[in-house]
């Protein structure tokens, strides 16, 4: 079940990293980046990509997950996969 | 785990989650995340939900009612990803998690070394999540193509042996998923004798068997949710080789609820007593409308649905659970339709262990029906088509599992009936089944007396015996049970020690005697013990108690009886009592005087009412409804 009417990307990108990671939806900037706050180290990073996965309905190739570092990396991807922004 | 009412948007009660959180209200907050997750329960919300648990003490849990249970898990795959589905689903089950992980590699040394980090931990509760290659492939000599069953088994059973010697914690034993497609492909899977399937099962079947055998533990069927829902989407196979993840991310939410599922029935008794709507919920229609012959039970469809549902509710009488009914009918229609139509229903009224047919409100009719049996409320499953009435028990007996019976499709009622985990045991014991033939009896004493004309007739009808015994042999340990736990029926609520009790019955001309009861419905048992001293002149009765469960059929007028019987035979000349109020024996008050004693006026008598009666010329009344062996009837 997903709600019916959902923010839009790159504010919905933001609001899904946003609970996944705990922190201000203004804090989610750009450059956030893994190792930048504590709440994303591996695992965080894991919980992001599913979250960010499920919320687009995607899903990203095994080899690329690793480099999906930051929240710039997150959206510029989304964008490669054909996600409107 | 009770369904939320009410809609309300996700940003306004993820609104209401954070201000509950920040006020530490840990029940507010637990049943606005439940409502959110209903609407909205991407990985996202549940991030989101965990994180507000995060913020709640361990104290606040507690106070709200959650079970704290430090939980060490012992694993093969990663958990982390999908550990806030396990602490929000805990929450919502009733649990708080308190978590700690052993490492990928260390289950083995975990479950077998005793100063290893498990024990270390002292967990009250251990998880052992492991994957079928790890138990296959790290077992000695495991086969290096296909799964050896038997060599997994013989390994598994080990570490689950090892473990409960090392460790008192209970444990969930998660089985093995079976691989699909299997190895060699669906054909020869299914004939060779070594099919992979069939290894897989072996190994589940093993560790079925370790835990009956080590106890405290539940076999977690992952398996069967696996199938369930697809066993080919089960895995998101990238993920397992990018992450050791063994569980597809769209199953998080099931799979956390089936984990859960399983520790509550290591924690939680299963509820005993299903209440059932008649109309459009046991049968299809209206029996007031269409009468007996117009409501759909039997062998075809629509009615073969109900009959289904019938006969579910009567195997679950078979495992200990009561059924009852609740519905607004007139009880003369619902008799006949029961009669006419008793080739058609898959359950008859003897099933019942107690009724209540009429115009009350449900929530009335379910407090009645809790007062027959003796049961608390919160043993309740209601299951009800009409969703006022289920909305209307929810809001008024929050302790009452509701379930809401879809229309027209009573075949759900058991899918949801079953889901709701109500009924989760792991065992079904000899007591459970004498226990729902107990209530039975209770429930007939109850229908009798609210049946017969007058209370006397209703008592005379209970066909009631009474033997009178030595409180020593009742045995002693069950009089000092009574002393000690009887509150309402109790004069002067002394908690006697054994050996007072025998100091008191060994002295000659004392008195200390147990009542056994038995009736046409059952046998109670030692209900009463009455114990009194002789002193110069006088009897003094200083205990006399009643177990509550015989209170208001003349019992207690028996054990006087006898006890003045005794005390005259004895040669006291008076018969003296006492009663010593307290917060709770307001019911046994006016004992004495209601019994023909005399009050005594003494200085020093402070809250203590003092009563006698002068055996010379007067004894209680005996009650003729009661026949009491050894005396003459």
């Amino acid at each position: 079940m997903h709600p019916p009417e959902s923010p839009t990307t790159p504010e919905r990108l933001r609001s899904v990293l946003a609970d996944v990671f705990d922190i201000p939806l203004e804090q989610v900037t750009p450059d956030l980046a893994q190792g930048s706050i504590e709440a994303w180290d591996s695992y965080g990073h894991l919980q992001a990509v599913l979250a960010v996965e499920v919320e687009f309905g995607v899903q990203f190739r095994p080899e690329v997950i690793p480099n999906l570092k930051s929240v710039n990396h997150l959206q510029k991807e989304l964008q490669a996969m054909g996600v409107t922004v | 785990m009770q369904p939320s009412t009410g809609r309300a948007e996700p940003a306004q009660l993820r609104g209401v989650a954070k201000e509950s959180a920040a006020q530490g209200d840990a029940l507010r907050l637990i049943g606005c995340l439940r409502s959110l997750l209903e609407i909205s329960n991407r990985p996202a919300d549940y991030a989101f939900a965990a994180a507000r648990l995060r913020g709640l003490s361990a104290e606040k849990a507690g106070h709200a009612g959650l079970k704290h249970l430090r939980t060490y898990l012992a694993r093969s795959v990663t958990i982390e990803t999908f550990q806030p589905y396990l602490v929000v689903q805990a929450a919502l089950g009733g649990l708080w998690l308190d978590v700690s992980m052993g490492g990928y590699g260390s289950f083995i040394d975990d479950l077998t070394n005793p100063d290893g980090a498990l024990c270390r931990f002292n967990p009250d509760l251990v998880l052992f999540l492991g994957d079928l290659s790890d138990l296959a492939n790290t077992a000695p000599n495991a086969g290096s193509d296909a799964v050896d069953g038997a060599t997994a088994a013989r390994f598994a059973t080990g570490l689950l042996q090892s473990f409960r010697r090392n460790s008192k914690a209970r444990i969930v034993v998660q089985g093995m998923c079976i691989p699909d497609p299997p190895a060699g492909g669906d054909i020869a899977d299914a004939n060779l004798p070594c099919g992979e399937s069939r290894s897989v099962e072996a190994l589940n079947q093993a560790l079925r068997e370790a835990c009956r055998q080590i106890g405290d533990a539940v076999y977690f069927d992952v398996d069967r949710l696996a199938a369930r829902y697809g066993r080919s989407r089960w895995r998101d196979q990238r993920m397992f080789y990018l992450s050791r993840l063994a569980v597809a991310p769209e199953f998080f939410e099931h799979y956390t609820r089936g984990l859960v599922r399983a520790i509550r029935a290591l924690y939680f008794p299963p509820r005993k007593v299903v209440c059932t709507d008649l109309d459009d919920t046991l049968w299809g229609a209206i029996l007031g409308e269409d009468g007996p012959e117009g409501i759909q039970t039997g062998a075809t469809s629509p009615g073969n649905g109900y009959l289904e549902y019938q006969k579910y509710l009567r195997r679950m009488t078979g495992r200990g659970v009561l059924v009852t009914i609740a519905s607004k009918n007139n009880p003369a229609d619902v008799e006949e339709a029961f009669q006419k139509r008793a080739p058609d229903l898959g359950i008859s009224m003897a099933d019942f262990a107690a009724v209540k047919i009429g115009w009350e409100e449900k929530s009335t009719a379910l407090r009645e029906l809790a007062g027959r049996l003796s049961l608390g409320l919160d043993s309740f499953v209601f299951v009800d088509d009409n969703p006022v009435e289920c909305a209307a028990v929810r809001q008024q007996l929050p302790e009452v599992l509701v379930i809401e019976a879809p229309k027209g499709e009573p075949w759900r009622t058991i899918e949801a009936l079953e889901s709701s985990g109500a009924f989760d045991a792991l065992q079904i014991t000899h007591e459970d089944r004498e226990r729902a033939a107990d209530y039975r009896a209770q429930a007939k004493r109850a229908q009798l007396e609210s049946d017969a004309g007058s209370r006397e007739e209703f008592l005379s009808s209970l066909e009631i015996h009474c033997t009178p015994i030595s409180a020593l042999d009742a045995p002693l340990s069950r009089t000092v049970q009574l002393l000690a736990k009887t509150n309402q029926f109790n004069l002067t609520t002394r908690r006697h020690s054994a050996a007072e009790i025998e100091g008191i019955a060994r002295q000659p001309g004392n008195i200390a005697v147990a009542l056994r009861y038995r009736d046409r419905f059952g046998d109670g048992g030692v209900v009463g013990v009455a114990l009194g001293v002789m002193e110069p002149g006088q009897c003094r009765i200083d205990t006399f108690v009643l177990s509550c469960r015989v209170i208001g059929r003349g019992v207690e007028t028996a054990l006087l009886w006898h006890v003045a019987e005794a005390a005259r035979a004895h040669g006291a000349p008076v018969l003296r009592g006492e009663f010593i109020p307290t917060a709770k024996n307001a019911p046994c008050a006016n004992f004495y005087r209601s019994h023909g004693f005399e009050r005594v006026e003494t200085p020093d008598a402070g809250s203590r009412e003092l009563f006698a009666m002068d055996l010379s010329r007067n004894l209680p009344a005996k009650p003729h409804w009661i026949a009491i062996a050894g005396s003459g009837q």
